[in-house]
């Protein structure tokens, strides 16, 4: 049976491949794209390609970047000494967000995650092996607090320490804002572990 | 209301969406169980830390139409040392990758989680990481109900009187080299000693075997034995194994 015109059926089946939306909100948007105006829907389709025709990896930092070195990597007011690890582009962002940082990035685009079959070789991590040189006096290691991101921090210190360069890790702890009584075991004690002096 | 109560370890995660993730855990009267956690990839939830690989944790769990939903999560172990040390991690992911494999859902073995508690505990605390996972192995594959034959030749029933003795992975136990002759597929050649091992690791409790010290020749035979003897049990290769061995290469 046929609900939908050939092109609008099209349509709600590319949509619900998108991540979180299901076969009734692609009906939604279908429907609100094809109510709307032309310029619009030509707008969107537009911006689609082009964002997936220039959009690519830097050489450098492996970032997402429409310029080849990315504008992080080519600017000359950052630090060239300091290299923050981070899992994936969103992570850049969120550092950056912070106005803290004023080194240099590096994206490895995912973590080790053993039973899921990511190895290190499936990860940028020969990238950024090839980035430290002599100049470089610290690797800050910001992967998520998890297993995976712990596992990944590990295997590039191991790797790293040879090398003579300073690795680092994020500290872990209590989230700004938030209530002791209601921390959980695990992240109060990395936060005891982690004290500082004041 | 259909919630239930039960203790069990995380042995797997995966993402749910924008912020949820399905937990795998093995509990002690339910089996291997999967279960929704609603917000736990969200940097104030409550249940994130308590819902990492490794933690051992009491368990309110609501059964739902499709999936379960956890409810409640209040651990009781963390195994911290587990995620600090990268050759523990790599031990104890390839342990967790072994239950799920070996396991299915809803299918109670308590057996099975006193053995991968335990297991837990003593790679967390103890350095043999390497002796703890191959008696790990072999109890594993007994519960499972492929204890190998370790006595006699499982085709003819004598007892070998060789000092070399073929372990045959198909049949799932030694066999004498006149039988071997006519089974196909790999074989391979142990010591008497190694043989004598695998028979106690299957036999002492514990606190015997923590004393014992396997020489570097022994540690080679059993891993030459029980990675195909698993491998051919499950019919595939565990994904944690090839990163255990390059870490392993690393140290």
């Amino acid at each position: 049976m046929r609900y939908y015109a050939k092109p609008l059926a099209n349509l709600i089946g590319e949509l619900s491949k998108l991540p979180g939306i299901g076969t009734r909100t692609a009906q939604r948007l279908a429907f609100h794209l094809l109510e709307g105006d032309y310029s619009d829907a030509k707008a969107l389709a537009d911006a689609i390609i082009d964002a997936k025709e220039k959009i690519t990896y830097c050489s450098i930092c492996s970032n997402l970047t429409e310029t080849d070195p990315c504008y992080l990597c080519t600017d000359l007011t950052r630090e060239k000494n300091t290299i923050c690890v981070v899992e994936s582009p969103r992570d850049v962002i969120a550092m950056e967000k912070t106005g803290e940082f004023k080194g240099q990035y590096h994206v490895l685009h995912g973590a080790i995650s053993p039973m899921d079959g990511i190895g290190p070789d499936d990860i940028r991590i020969k990238e950024l092996l090839s980035r430290v040189n002599d100049q470089i006096l610290e690797v800050i290691i910001a992967t998520d607090p998890n297993v995976e991101g712990e596992a990944t921090a590990m295997y590039i210190s191991r790797l790293l320490k040879p090398l003579g360069v300073k690795c680092t890790r994020l500290a872990a702890g209590l989230p700004v804002g938030g209530d002791l009584e209601y921390t959980d075991e695990v992240t109060l004690s990395k936060a005891l572990e982690g004290r500082r002096e004041i | 209301m259909s919630l239930y109560k039960t203790e069990g370890i995380v042995i797997h995660h995966f993402d749910l969406g924008e912020a949820d993730k399905i937990i795998t855990f093995y509990t002690r009267d339910r089996g291997k169980v999967r279960a929704v956690a609603k917000g736990v990839r969200r940097p104030r939830s409550l249940q994130a830390g308590s819902t990492q690989l490794f933690t051992y944790a009491d368990l309110l769990i609501f059964r739902g139409k499709s999936l379960d939903k956890l409810s409640q999560v209040d651990p009781k172990e963390s195994f911290n040392m587990l995620r600090e040390d990268l050759l523990k991690m790599a031990y104890s992911t390839y342990i967790l990758e072994l239950v799920r494999e070996l396991t299915v859902e809803d299918d109670p073995n308590e057996g099975m989680f006193v053995l991968l508690l335990k297991t837990l505990y003593l790679l967390n605390e103890d350095t043999d990481l390497e002796m703890i996972t191959r008696i790990f192995e072999l109890r594993a594959m007994t519960l499972m109900g492929f204890r190998p034959n370790l006595d006699a030749c499982y085709q003819c029933g004598q007892e070998s009187l060789e000092t070399k003795i073929l372990f045959h992975p198909g049949s799932g136990g030694v066999v004498c080299s006149k039988c071997s002759q006519e089974m196909i597929g790999q074989k391979i050649v142990i010591s008497k000693g190694t043989l004598e091992i695998m028979k106690r690791f299957l036999k002492l409790n514990y606190q015997q075997l923590m004393k014992l010290k396997l020489s570097e020749y022994a540690r080679k035979e059993l891993e030459m034995v029980l990675e195909p003897f698993i491998q051919y049990h499950l019919d595939h290769k565990l994904k944690s194994l090839e990163f255990l061995k390059s870490v392993r290469g690393m140290v």
